[in-house]
């Protein structure tokens, strides 16, 4: 069991977002939200499609930027960053595992886990161990590091999306849908690497999900629906 | 980013899309190649043209039209002559040589010939220029008319009979000059003055005075007093060009001055506008490449790029494809040169230099057409904001 510790990594205040058509139309997505996540925690986004959930995590995740209130990562006001170190924020402490994973189809297995690496322009580490070592906390067999990504089954390919989300040893993991399209075995897998990693490392793990068996592993449970947040309790 | 990481994506990211990268820098290759072509003859003829020139307009003023024996002795009596030389140009072109047909350059010589045209004696002997008398069935060849015999008949000509119009010759000597006028076609057939008037040709008047001056500074001052002189002999205007007119060296490097100039500036156009379609396209396929790529530089971002990183990329690529274009456009070049130097090996009217400065040059334009166009896509795509790049389909 990991240690939840006292600082806020995650603290939103107030935060509403909204999309703006085309001619100006507003389009209210996010409501007046409050949410505050530990370090080391390990939270679900739970909601019903279409609710926001990947909105609020695009906003977590330093993505894309609320129309109003305030987002404050480790205490740092996120609204107030420059593009640059927003691309700092994402390239050392944030990583994401997208639904659809996004992995560079012309790149082999390693060279898609290495790509954070190479825009860390402090990493002075070796990349060969870094890339080993996340391939295989993400329990991908050695035999596929050297394949493109469409020689892989889905569940490879999640792995491989995992690996680089881990590779740049981040603070906080933002996983939307991680077992969307996967088979129950798959995605059992899955979230026991992601449990694992939390226990492990104490990595703060965030997961957006429709998928209802998840609120028996994480620690906490957040509903949203039509843009509002209401907390429900988690195994802890 | 790493600058080594950079560029191997920008070489992966174009080799996935070879055909279309290498029709994009078709038009850099062909700019590039004409920039190179206009920056060499530029090199050439400044560094090396210019004395072949010299040599060639031999002597200081050339007067040319039709000069008649009188005309010659006048100018050749004037104080500020050093020395001149007349020639007529004879053009028979039924020239025999052992039953083989050859159709050198005929003309007889009278004058200084020794001092307007240096030669050498390959072979044999040469009679005497100035002898306007001399008669005899004589002639002399210049060594390009031996080497056309002697590969077409394997036969030399020196102390052998040839036939020029129907008339008997003995082939007496065989000279060498460095100057081109030795180097067209089948070479020269000299003939006496005095043998060939009449008897091969019906014009006593010669074509062209060549004249060297006691001070060439004054070629000016002297080509006019010729000019002038000549005119008033015909009752013509001082400055009148219908029958006579004299041309200096210094005007014939100005004419050639100007035809390279003309080639360069051609040169300039063509490779200008190559470079433009080329940048253009390369422009075009920047665009359409980062359009392709939304989710890839969504993604990126995600991960960490920053604004810069993807301008970097992107502009990196754009470089690398008109460098690319650059590179084989100047070995294009160096090719076209070498085969160019070799078919005017022996007419030595032009050398093209290729050097170190115009490589560099060229190698400068190519990559200044890619920064330059590859700017606008390489800002559009840095601009991208991470989540509609990635929502992009
Ligand atoms: N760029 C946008 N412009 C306009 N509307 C948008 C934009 N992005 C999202 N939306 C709208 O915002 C709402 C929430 O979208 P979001 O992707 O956050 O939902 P979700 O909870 O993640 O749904 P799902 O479970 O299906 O992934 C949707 O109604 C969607 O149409
Ligand atoms: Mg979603």
């Amino acid at each position: 069991m990991s240690i939840v510790k006292e600082e806020k990594i995650i603290e939103l205040k107030d935060v509403s977002k909204s999309f703006y058509l085309q001619g100006g139309l507003e389009v209210p997505i996010l409501h007046h939200i409050d949410l505050s996540v530990y370090e080391g925690d390990m939270i679900a986004i739970l909601g019903p499609s279409g609710s926001g959930k990947s909105t609020l995590m695009n906003i977590i995740g330093g993505l894309d930027v609320a129309t109003s209130g305030e987002y404050l990562f480790a205490g740092k006001s996120v609204g107030k960053m420059s593009s640059d170190e927003l691309a700092e924020l994402r390239s050392t402490d944030i990583s994401f595992i997208f639904q659809s994973f996004h992995l560079l189809a012309g790149k082999t297995v390693y060279q898609n886990v290495m790509l954070p690496l190479i825009y860390q322009h402090s990493f002075a580490g070796d990349y060969d161990e870094y890339v080993a070592s996340a391939l295989k906390r993400a329990a991908l067999e050695e035999e596929h590091w050297h394949k493109k990504p469409n020689q892989l089954s889905g569940g490879q390919r999640q792995r491989v999306a995992i690996a680089r989300a881990l590779v740049a040893e981040p603070k906080l993991l933002l996983a939307d849908e991680p077992t969307g399209n996967l088979d129950s075995k798959t995605g059992d897998n899955i979230i026991h690497s992601l449990t694992y990693l939390n226990e492990t490392f104490g990595t703060t793990i965030v997961i957006v999900t429709h998928d209802e068996s998840l609120t028996d592993v994480v620690h906490r449970v957040i509903n949203i629906k039509d843009g509002v947040v209401f907390e429900t309790a988690g195994k802890k | 980013m790493k600058t080594h990481f950079l560029i191997s994506e920008s070489f992966q990211a174009l080799r996935s899309n070879f055909l279309r990268s290498f029709l994009t820098i078709i038009g850099i290759v062909v700019g590039i190649f004409s920039v190179t072509a206009m920056l060499a003859l530029g090199e050439g003829l400044s560094s090396n043209v210019m004395d072949r020139f010299s040599s060639f307009a031999s002597g200081d003023l050339s007067v040319s039209g039709e000069i008649t024996y009188t005309d010659y002795s006048w100018i050749d009596e004037q104080a500020y002559i050093s020395k001149s030389l007349a020639t007529l140009s004879v053009g028979r072109s039924d020239v025999i040589a052992f039953g083989t047909d050859f159709s050198p350059t005929t003309q007889s010589v009278v004058g200084d010939y020794e001092d307007l045209q240096s030669y050498e004696i390959v072979e044999g002997e040469v009679f005497d220029w100035s002898d306007v008398d001399f008669t005899e069935s004589v002639v002399v060849v210049s060594d390009g008319f031996a080497d056309s015999v002697l590969e077409e008949t394997s036969q030399t000509v020196l102390n052998q009979t040839i036939t020029i119009g129907g008339q008997k010759f003995t082939v007496i000597g065989v000279i060498e000059s460095s100057s081109m006028l030795f180097t067209r076609g089948d070479g020269i057939v000299i003939l006496p003055y005095a043998r060939s008037v009449g008897t091969l040709t019906n014009s006593k008047n010669f074509s062209s005075v060549a004249v060297l001056l006691e001070d060439s500074t004054y070629f000016e001052i002297a080509g006019q007093h010729i000019l002038k002189s000549l005119n008033a002999s015909r009752q013509l205007a001082e400055d009148s060009e219908e029958i006579f007119s004299v041309e200096t060296s210094q005007s014939f490097i100005e004419t050639a001055q100007e035809t390279v100039g003309m080639i360069s500036t051609f040169l300039g156009i063509v490779g200008g506008i190559a470079l433009f379609v080329g940048g253009i396209g390369t422009m075009n396929m920047m665009l359409t490449t980062v359009t392709e790529r939304t989710k890839e530089i969504g993604l990126r971002k995600a991960v960490g790029a920053r604004d810069r990183d993807i301008l970097l990329q992107i502009l990196i690529e754009s470089v690398v494809l008109t460098s690319l274009g650059g590179l084989i456009g100047i070995l294009l070049s160096l090719g076209a040169a070498k085969i160019a130097n070799n078919i005017f090996a022996d007419s030595d009217i032009i050398t093209i230099i290729i050097n170190g400065q115009v490589i560099a040059l060229a190698a400068f334009v190519a990559v200044a057409v890619g920064v330059l166009f590859g700017l606008y896509p390489a800002r559009n795509a840095s601009k991208l904001q991470p989540v509609d790049a990635l929502r992009s389909e």
